[in-house]
């Protein structure tokens, strides 16, 4: 069991990578001052797209510096995002080994706990976005209209969700091949 | 000793340090706003006072016994030479109407008596002159005297004729500068037995003037013109007299008052610090960081709250004349700062574009109530700093319908007359009196009324 889960590893960072590179350079370019002449690292794209920069303004509040807040913001949200779903899809990766669904007459029962822990990733999304977004940990936050929020944790549910899925099934395709809700329809999935 | 001194200095180093960090927490473009200058009320209280007596024939009927009714003249004429004694410094006596003169005390002390309105030309005289009021040259006199209270005792009883065109200029002029002045009018009516021939009464087909001499009864009037101050000294006295208290027990009619002002603003509330703590009702002075003090005479109320609005309530006593026609709209001129992170010297702190965040409660309430922050609220996280100044915008409706019971307008004289009333109304009484307000609501002038800052973190 250990082996195979060992085995696992490899494949599932592979996996994770994929979209948590991406999104750890996200991270990274939130975290950078900002500053107005770049154009990925430390710029204002993101508050451009999701803040409201007229709400800002009429308050009095300097629109650089409200920005710098804003990305803090959003590198700790997909900091959180980014923990919750490595842990999600780790504790599948690995949990699901336990199911022993290459045994004969196991296989079936395998679709509602994937169900189950799949739901569970994308309400902890979610609520990490609210959390977020709707509480007093960000003043920042109160710039972020209802639209903004609602884009937000589309945006989060879909790229998080998605990075889960592909970590899952790189992870537990080769171990536990039908451990992923139709991965074993995949194209590729003789390689793996 | 000397590990003492270092000791002391360091002290005073880091108290001056607190207590210049509050000048520090202030908007850097924030400007102190204009406070007016604290006026002492006594020297108001204090100028020459210029009575004036309506000579007319006509005013003899208020000295004459009536056994129906209550004689009110008398008694009300005693208090009033009382109360302008008071009043003044200097008191003078003058008539208006038939004759227009300076009389000595001696002859003022007649105005009760039949003997004052005696007229010694011919009857067609000075049935002629009765019907001319000469009012407006009262006013005239009035208006070149701003520094002292002139009161006039008459029947009021004008022709349509004085009421109209260059005639009406000659009332409104005057009054005009007398408003823009800051002075008021106050309108006492009192409604006295009454013993004699009312004349100028015109007929129906406009070809001449009649006389009138079955009414028992008829209203005659104090008119103040002087400070809000003033004239509520004189109500407070007229209206400790016991004759009138017990004729006001009897008919509440018998006395009617309004005042007539183009400001009813008695004094800003800043001038003598009349903003306290307990004005804003919904932050506890017991609160943490709670802080009130006066910064040159502006009162800054410092506090930490997670409350989104709040209030701040006005008692209209303290700053609207009693017995003026009040204030029906305000305006407020408003302005807003935001300062992210702490305190300290060189914050920088943005100006807010928001408008119209303080809004006025119910201005027919006692209270002047401002709500702060009611249709949109603040963000939180964020120290606000904001000046509110409070302005009057427009005057209230006056009392003056009150007085429509006693008018007689010049087309229903006729008719009143053939009905042979026993209380006979007063010509025109409402034109002038509606005059005399439109003049005032002309000379209207807006009247910062306090200056309120407000400099507060807000929680979630």
């Amino acid at each position: 069991m250990m082996i195979n889960i060992l085995k696992t590893l490899p494949w599932y960072f592979v996996g994770l990578g994929t979209l948590g590179i991406p999104a750890i350079l996200l991270i990274v370019s939130l975290l950078v001052p900002v500053d107005a002449e770049n154009y990925f690292f430390g710029s204002d794209w993101v508050a451009n797209s999701f803040l409201d920069f007229a709400g800002v303004e009429e308050d009095g509040q300097d629109r650089f510096s409200t920005t710098s807040e804003f990305n803090i913001m959003m590198a700790w949200l997909n900091i959180n995002l980014l923990i919750v779903t490595f842990v999600f899809s780790l504790g599948w990766s690995i949990g699901s080994h336990f199911l022993n669904i290459d045994e004969p007459g196991k296989a079936k029962f395998f679709g509602l706990p994937w169900i189950v822990i799949s739901a569970l990733c994308i309400g902890a999304i979610v609520v990490v976005c609210l959390i977020v977004l709707t509480s007093s940990i960000f003043y920042v936050s109160q710039y972020v209209t209802t639209d903004s929020t609602f884009n937000i944790i589309i945006i989060s549910a879909v790229f998080y969700g998605l990075m889960y899925w592909i970590a899952v099934i790189l992870g537990t395709a080769r171990q536990a091949r039908s451990a992923v809700l139709l991965a074993n329809k995949l194209p590729a999935r003789n390689f793996l | 000793m000397i590990k003492f001194n270092n000791f002391i200095i360091i002290f005073l180093f880091f108290f001056a340090s607190i207590v210049n960090s509050y000048a520090a927490c202030l908007p850097t473009d924030f400007k102190q706003p204009d406070i007016p200058i604290k006026t002492s009320v006594n020297e108001n209280l204090k100028d020459k006072v210029h009575v004036w007596y309506d000579s007319s024939l006509s005013m003899s009927g208020f000295t004459k016994s009536q056994s129906e009714e209550v004689n009110l003249f008398r008694p009300i004429l005693n208090s009033l030479q009382q109360a302008s004694q008071s009043l003044g410094t200097e008191t003078s006596y003058n008539t208006f109407g038939s004759r227009f003169q300076t009389i000595d005390e001696n002859r003022a002390s007649l105005v009760t008596t039949q003997e004052f309105y005696k007229c010694n030309q011919s009857a067609q005289a000075c049935v002629a002159k009765d019907r001319i009021n000469g009012f407006s040259k009262v006013l005239g006199v009035a208006k070149k005297n701003t520094d002292s209270t002139i009161i006039i005792v008459t029947d009021l009883f004008i022709s349509t004729s004085e009421t109209l065109a260059k005639n009406a200029e000659k009332i409104k002029k005057p009054l005009g500068e007398i408003f823009n002045n800051g002075q008021s009018v106050g309108i006492f009516g009192v409604s006295s037995s009454y013993n004699g021939k009312i004349s100028g009464i015109p007929l129906e087909d406009g070809l001449g003037y009649v006389t009138y001499s079955k009414a028992t009864k008829r209203p005659f009037y104090i008119i103040v013109i002087g400070s809000g101050e003033n004239i509520n000294f004189i109500e407070e006295k007229l209206k400790k007299n016991q004759k009138l208290q017990d004729a006001i027990a009897e008919n509440p009619d018998t006395y009617k008052f309004t005042m007539i002002t183009s400001n009813v603003i008695a004094e800003n509330l800043n001038t003598n610090k009349k903003i306290k703590a307990k004005n804003l009702t919904n932050i506890s002075s017991q609160s943490e960081g709670y802080k009130f003090e006066y910064k040159d005479n502006l009162p800054i109320y410092e506090f930490i709250t997670s409350k989104s609005n709040f209030e701040l309530k006005f008692d209209n006593s303290n700053f609207i004349v009693p017995g003026s026609s009040g204030v029906a709209e305000y305006k407020i001129v408003q302005e807003l700062w935001s300062l992210r992170g702490s305190c300290k010297k060189n914050s920088k702190w943005g100006k807010s574009n928001r408008k119209n965040f303080i809004s006025v409660g119910d201005v027919n309430d006692d209270t002047l109530t401002l709500k702060f922050f009611e249709e949109k609220k603040l963000n939180w996280g964020l120290r606000w700093f904001l000046l509110a100044e409070v302005y009057t915008a427009r005057n209230g409706s006056s009392t003056q319908d009150e007085f429509k019971d006693w008018d007689l307008t010049d087309s229903d004289a006729a008719n009143h007359m053939q009905s042979d009333p026993k209380t006979f109304k007063t010509l025109n009484l409402m034109n002038i009196i509606e005059m005399i307000n439109d003049v005032a609501n002309e000379e209207f002038k807006s009247t910062k009324v306090a200056s309120i800052a407000m400099n507060f973190e807000l929680e979630k």
